[in-house]
């Protein structure tokens, strides 16, 4: 067959929260539909349900647990969970769900105190959820180094003063993102086309320095360059390229005459995408395009097998 | 707290340092992060915060304390004495107060007992803070010595913040430990526990003489003259000759507590003059040539002399004296003494005095209590209406004055009751302290009362008038809507309720001499436009000066200025004259004098120095000076000392004043403006970029400013009773903020969001001022809300009528029947009969049982709205004691969750509003290159028209603000074409790698193609408002109707209908649409079933032959068809005999209209085929 193209996969950069690859070698609709499923999708686990035994803060019950349900809860790698809905227990068990506690009162936090500091508020923070499931908690820093530098140590959830004491559990679920936000595993999933930067040498050769200066100072993100030795345009950062035309204007001012071309040209690639997935540590970012794939094949599958059933239905009717 | 000091402001300043974090490793660990805003306990606005806070209320706060220090008593020193005979020729009597005085706010009677009342308990137990009103009454039967008791008049509310509250000059830590709001600035008064505020009023400037035309005057009699056009300021009557006959002139004139007396003069016809004064409301007019020779004893020619001052050329003006003194001539009065003898015999019936007084001592104290009442001296008097032949806010002062003057008055009528019926015993009575103590106290004790239903009503009752225009609408509750909303209440200025109702527009016009003092944009658009403005930031009222002008000049009646001469006045009295020049040169030096330290005049002195225009028009040339109280002043720079200069409004059109000191040079400027932002008030400065706006944007902004969902105070729920407030969860401050929202750190009062917006077309559900709200970012927290309101209950409020006051023994809160037996009464309501904190109500759940302890039968109190709310505070807020009333009353909070549904409205700060219409999931949201999704999307046609580029302006700016982790300074004027505000943020985006005009090209998120144009994304701050379809929403199938045309009621609370009215009807006509129609107009409406009777066509007539007794309490429909009876027409025997009986459907009403009919004697009858 003519044309037959089978996508690609090209890695540029992974991190445990981050990765950047190049899809090529395939449509706008695909690179699309993969971003739209790793951001709406991809199932994690998120707190649904808050059973509050006793708050004396001063927030209110609906407010900390929404504030609950937004922490992101890291899942171990290879951590299975079926959704509740689907799941023959009654309410809910280590099937489906796990539960989470919290109960941090002022007088416990703030017994070890230096006296200077001892009417000071404590804070609760996501720290303080303590899983029943080991394999499931709150996420938090990827290194104890960044933990110290920040001086942090979770996600703020309350603030308690003398006093005051937060008692509760909390259910968390699977679900996607397509519910509620909080279920959603990327802070940050897009795309962008494969920018395709050309400078045509024969005109920047008509152009003088400053001009040429003045096309590369034109970039807001610095994709140009002046050679060193030759003064010509180089393209130094292609992949920073955002489209913004800047360089293009710059260009077209400079020609002498409309008809002529243009020193540098910007177009995008039809067939090369750079994605960029940050997550927000609920799922390693790999996991998220692996989960999105199987998620879209799985999508597929679903089509194929309505597909079978209607022809079969079809077929038996006649 | 050691480090507290070295505590880094900001996150990022901490972590750049590595040094410090290196060095922390080896420290441990502090228990609370440092970065945590909550580090410092003491976490308070700043002294200089609460203070500039506090500046906004002090028009109110120093006036009510002017009230306690000299009010009080100058009022009572000025009311005049009471006097009654006790018999026909018994002994006289005098009454009179020696003083008053207030106390403190106590919870007992008894106020050194100690037991503070603090304004957080009146608040939220629905009280009223006040403090007992001490008068010391003396009285004197003619021969005998002067006795003197002291009472106490009930309790006068007090203004919180003022000298006599508790928490006069506490700081933000002392008020939070009283439980009160940190920066509280009070400046109002707690009456049944809502917050009052006395509105500030606009009222012409006192002791200064102003020209009025006004068509009204001519219908005062035949002689009275008209003429349409109103002058300000046009001609003063000094030259009386050059006003045409149809001016009056009035001028209002404050004694020293304040309270003040209009007096016109009436120009006729004729060529004379009449003065114009009230008493007690009824107008007095009086030839002005008595009152002049009443003052002072003066020839004729000499009068003529004064007046003509020389101007022997004035042929016009000569013949009008002539006419004048003709006049006084006429009537025979040609000596002082004579025109006061004349004067007391008019207006004796007038003083209520006795008979003792001889007409002449009568007359002088006419003229001192009515005329031109800030001059004491009588001399001083002439001088200024010969001048004259013009010009608040003292309110409680006044109104306090007069009702203490009424016990006294009704103590009198109360003695002169008795001595009529019997003298003697009358005679005893009054020399008998307890009497007067009984009668005092009869009618004392409601002064206190009445002080505070003036308060809660805004209404005054008043036999005087009180110099007022108006006798309703003088105070407003202080509604805690958000911040915005509260303080403008303190800052805002009203015209006068009169005007509302004038047809002209004149009134409501910006006018050059409030420029700076009010603020040209912050107005309402609509009914109450111009009228009800507000004070500029910097612009004070002066209240008090602490003293009393001494008398300045000779004043003796005896200076007589050439015609030529200005004249030079102080608060109203003449103290000489001079030729323009020497006044320009008099007034250049005051004002030296002024700015000097230290000042060596009052440096809130106005001089007014109106120069000489052409003849016959601009206002009457002089210099007037003005040291009183109730003026408006602003500072400006005074160029030429380099120093800040208090002015006030009526200088102000005759300086001038550069806006920029750069301008001031080579124009001849004087002064300059500190700030041209200073001519904006607190709210309309909040605007960032506001100079960028058409102004109309502004003004909705400054409405929409306080009707936003904020932050309203910081000890919200449990302490704050306020009927209803918004509040919105997730606040940030703006990231694009002006000077002064800095300068009051408005931050402290959140009230939006920095939403991500993007300016496409996009779907089509933004069309017409809606908004896209991405779904994730709703989900997440944008915009969610609460709206908590707090209900008050009473059990006296169940009793009976018939039931005496006391609440002992009758009932109480409880949930348990009355045999104690059978446990709970109520599932969610707790033992006590009130609701578990935290506990979600519904609709129709119990809040609340209580039990009739005589009858043993429970009452339950339900939660009657629609929606689900939870319990945030129950409050137990009866007396002290057990036996009390302490179980008898609550309060409670309850708390609706509002977050944001399609329909709630949002706005921007450029009075850009819209209507969520769609909440759009992430994915199929636009993105850019970044990933970045939009949180809110609006439609480009929202700028066109609207022109507000100030909001593009904070869409660049909050980006940049947000990609250099910075706030933005958008204060207005601060960029102009030299210095672009574009190229300021262009560059600032540039540098952080972004499109200089903020437009990126954006990815449609259903495609994933680039879209064509590039789109202006950025940061602007969402406000969220408090309109919201829950509040809105109304929908009815079948409900309540109107008992006599059963259509149905209207009316979002009676759950009515909303009226399908001709308009709608006729649409669906021309769509042909007829079974709706029908359906609408009849069947979902009043559709009836009547009886026709068809040989006589009566409607009325037939009647069903089954007795009433088998029907009862069925529907017609099933009457028909349940029996077999028959219908009959009682019209006629035919009818009776053969007569057929039809049902025909239709509107009720026609049956109503059938009925009218018949009852005037006309019959409709309807031809049935």
């Amino acid at each position: 067959m003519p044309n037959t193209r089978a996508p690609k996969i090209e890695v540029l950069e992974l991190k445990a929260d981050f990765v950047k690859f190049v899809l090529s070698d395939t449509d706008t609709s695909v690179a699309n539909a993969l971003r739209r499923v790793m951001i709406a999708e991809v199932p994690t686990m998120a707190i649904d349900l808050v059973t509050i035994t006793e708050n004396s803060s001063a927030l209110q019950d609906e407010f900390l647990a929404h504030r609950l349900g937004l922490v992101p809860l890291r899942c171990e790698p290879g951590t299975k969970f079926v959704y509740n809905l689907d799941c023959d227990c009654e309410d809910n068990c280590e099937q489906c769900s796990v539960t989470l506690s919290l109960d941090v009162s002022w007088e416990s936090k703030a017994a070890g105190r230096p006296d200077h500091e001892k009417d000071l508020p404590v804070f609760v923070t996501s720290s303080d959820l303590v899983s029943h499931d080991p394999r499931v908690g709150p996420v938090h820093f990827a290194s104890s180094d960044i933990i110290d530098a920040s001086q942090d140590d979770g996600i703020m959830l309350a603030k308690l003063s003398r006093g005051q004491r937060l008692q509760l559990t909390a259910v968390a679920k699977k679900g996607i993102a397509k519910e509620h936000a909080k279920w959603s595993p990327v802070c940050v999933a897009t795309y962008q086309f494969d920018p395709i930067i050309k400078v045509a040498d024969d005109v920047s050769a008509t152009l003088t320095v400053a001009q040429r200066q003045q096309v590369v100072e034109s970039c807001p993100v610095k994709v140009y360059g002046l050679d060193e030795r030759t003064n010509n345009i180089v393209v130094r950062n292609r992949l920073e390229c955002m489209y913004c035309d800047e360089c293009t204007n710059v260009a077209s001012s400079l020609k002498l005459r409309p008809e002529d071309d243009a020193v540098v040209t910007v177009t995008a690639s039809q067939d090369r995408f750079i994605f960029s997935v940050e997550t927000n540590g609920t799922i390693d970012a790999d996991q998220v395009v692996q989960q999105a794939l199987e998620a879209l094949s799985l999508k597929l599958q679903t089509l194929r097998n309505e597909l079978i059933n209607v022809k079969q239905k079809i077929l038996a009717a006649a | 707290m050691p480090d507290s000091a070295e505590r880094p402001k900001k996150k990022h300043s901490s972590s750049s340092s590595k040094s410090t974090a290196s060095a922390k490793k080896s420290k441990p660990k502090p228990s609370v992060p440092r970065t945590g805003p909550s580090y410092d306990i003491s976490n308070l606005p700043s002294a200089a915060t609460a203070e500039k806070m506090q500046s906004l209320v002090d028009a109110h706060v120093n006036s009510f304390n002017q009230f306690l220090d000299e009010g009080l008593n100058d009022a009572v020193l000025d009311l005049p004495d009471v006097e009654l005979r006790v018999g026909e020729d018994g002994p006289l009597m005098r009454l009179w107060y020696e003083s008053v005085e207030l106390g403190y706010p106590g919870r007992s009677r008894d106020e050194t007992s100690g037991a503070k009342l603090v304004p957080r308990e009146c608040r939220e137990r629905n009280l009223t803070y006040g403090a007992p009103i001490h008068v010391n009454i003396a009285y004197q039967l003619e021969g005998s010595e002067a006795q003197r008791v002291q009472r106490r008049l009930g309790e006068c509310p007090i203004m919180v913040r003022s000298k006599r509250c508790h928490l006069a000059g506490l700081g933000p830590k002392e008020m939070v430990a009283l439980k009160e709001e940190d920066t509280e600035i009070g400046g109002y008064f707690i009456v049944g526990g809502l917050e009052r505020v006395i509105r500030l009023l606009q009222v012409p400037r006192r002791n200064h003489a102003q020209a009025i035309r006004r068509s009204a005057f001519k219908n005062r009699g035949q002689v009275y003259s008209d003429l349409g056009v109103s002058m300000r300021c046009d001609h003063s009557p000094l030259q009386l000759g050059q006003v045409y006959s149809d001016l009056g002139v009035s001028m209002r004139c404050g004694r020293r507590d304040h309270s003040t007396a209009t007096v016109t003069l009436h120009y006729l016809t004729t060529g004379g003059a009449t003065l114009r004064w009230s008493v007690r409301r009824a107008e007095f007019l009086v030839p002005v040539m008595v009152v002049i020779k009443a003052l002072r004893e003066i020839s004729d020619r000499e009068l003529y002399e004064r007046v003509l001052a020389g101007d022997t050329a004035n042929t016009q003006l000569a013949a009008r004296l002539e006419v004048l003194l003709l006049d006084a001539a006429r009537v025979g009065l040609h000596t002082r003494e004579q025109c006061l003898a004349f004067l007391g015999s008019r207006f004796r019936a007038v003083g209520n005095r006795t008979d003792v007084h001889s007409d002449l001592a009568l007359g002088i104290e006419i003229i001192n209590r009515h005329v031109l009442v800030h001059l004491k001296r009588h001399e001083d008097k002439q001088e200024t209406l010969l001048h004259m032949l013009k010009k608040p806010g003292h309110l409680f002062t006044m109104y306090m004055k007069e009702k203490l003057f009424d016990v006294l008055v009704k103590v009198r009528s109360e003695l002169l009751k008795q001595s009529r019926i019997d003298v003697a015993k009358a005679l005893l009575a009054a020399q008998d302290p307890k009497t007067i103590i009984k009668l005092v106290d009869r009618y004392g004790i409601g002064t206190g009362q009445r002080m505070a239903s003036f308060l809660s009503t805004g209404n005054i009752t008043t036999s005087t008038g009180l110099d007022l225009m108006q006798a309703s609408g003088f105070t407003v509750v202080a509604e805690r809507i958000n911040m915005l909303r509260y303080l403008s209440h303190f800052r805002s200025v009203h015209r006068g309720q009169f005007f509302t109702t004038m047809k002209t527009t004149a009134v409501r016009k910006l006018l050059p001499e409030s420029w700076g003092f009010l603020c040209p944009v912050h107005t309402p658009d609509g009914a109450p436009c111009g009228l009800l403005n507000h004070m500029a930031a910097e612009c004070q009222i002066l209240v008090s000066l602490g003293m009393t002008p001494a008398g300045i000049g000779s004043g003796d009646g005896s200076t007589a200025l050439p015609y030529y001469y200005m004249p030079v006045m102080v608060d109203g009295r003449v103290v000489g004259g001079g030729t323009h020049e020497t006044l320009q040169a008099v007034s250049r030096g005051l004002r030296r004098l002024k700015v000097a330290t230290p000042p060596a005049v009052e440096p809130t002195m106005e001089v007014a120095l109106l120069p000489p225009m052409k003849k016959g028009s601009g206002p009457f040339p002089g210099l007037f000076l003005f040291t009183g109280a109730s003026r408006m002043i602003r500072p400006v720079l005074n160029i030429e000392f380099c120093k800040r200069e208090w002015i006030g409004p009526l200088e102000q059109p005759f300086m001038e004043i550069a806006c920029l000191a750069s301008e001031a040079k080579g124009t001849g400027a004087t002064h300059c403006e500190i700030d041209p932002t200073n001519m904006l008030s607190l709210i309309a400065s909040l605007t960032p970029f506001s100079d960028y706006n058409q102004s109309p944007r502004n003004m909705y902004q400054c409405q929409m400013g306080k009707q936003t969902m904020g932050t309203p105070a910081h000890c919200l729920y449990p302490h704050k009773t306020d009927n209803k407030m918004y509040r919105i969860l997730f606040p940030q401050a703006p990231l694009v903020m002006t000077r002064r929202h800095r300068e009051f750190q408005m931050d402290n009062y959140p009230q939006g969001t920095n939403a991500v917006v993007a300016v496409i077309s996009y779907t089509g559900f933004d069309m017409e001022d809606a908004m896209i709200l991405n779904k994730s970012a709703f989900e997440r927290g944008f915009a969610h809300a609460s709206v908590v309101k707090t209900i008050k209950i009473d059990l006296k409020d169940l009793l009976t009528k018939s039931d005496s006051k006391t609440m002992v023994g009758k009932m109480r809160f409880t949930n348990t029947a009355a045999d104690g037996k059978g446990g709970k009464l109520y599932e969610n309501l707790d033992n006590d009969g009130l609701p578990r904190i935290g506990a979600c109500v519904k609709e129709g759940d119990p809040l609340y049982c209580a039990i009739d302890l005589r009858t043993n039968k429970t009452k339950t109190g339900k939660h009657k709205e629609s929606e689900m709310a939870y319990v945030e505070t129950v409050r137990a807020v009866g007396g002290a004691g057990i036996n009390k009333e302490a179980m008898a009353k609550a309060s409670m909070t309850l708390r609706f969750p509002r977050n944001p549904i399609i329909g709630d409205k949002f706005s921007s700060r450029h009075g850009q509003k819209g209507v969520m219409s769609i909440l759009w999931p992430q994915s199929d949201m636009p993105f850019t290159e970044s990933g970045m999704t939009p949180d809110i999307i609006i439609n480009p046609h929202a700028f066109p028209s609207r022109m507000t580029i100030g909001m593009l302006i904070e869409s660049m700016a909050g980006k940049a603000g947000a990609l250099h982790g910075h706030f933005q300074d958008a204060t207005p004027f601060s960029f102009h074409e030299k210095n672009r505000v574009i190229d300021h943020f262009g560059e600032q985006l540039k540098s952080a790698g972004y499109a200089y005009y903020g437009s990126e090209p954006l990815y449609s998120g259903i495609s994933g193609t680039v879209m064509h144009a590039d789109i202006f994304i950025g940061l602007v701050y969402y406000q969220r408002l408090r309109h919201m379809v829950s509040d809105k929403s109304q929908v009815r199938a079948s409900g309540a109707v109107n008992p006599l045309t059963r259509q149905p009621i209207k009316g979002r609370k009676n759950k009515g209908g909303i009226r399908f009215g001709e308009m709608e009807r006729d649409s669906l006509l021309s769509h042909g649409a007829a079974f709706l129609l029908h359906d609408r107009l009849m069947n979902c409406s009043d559709r009836h079933l009547a009886h026709v009777c068809c040989t006589c066509g009566s409607m009325l007539s037939p009647c069903h032959q089954r007795s009433a007794v088998t029907s009862a309490g069925r529907s017609e429909e099933e009457v028909i068809q349940a029996s077999r009876c028959r219908y009959i027409c009682r019209a006629l025997k035919t009818c009776q005999d053969k007569g057929q009986i039809e049902s025909v459907a239709m509107p009720y009403v026609f049956r109503y209209l059938a009925n009218e009919l018949a009852g005037m004697g006309i019959k409709l009858t309807l031809t049935v085929k």
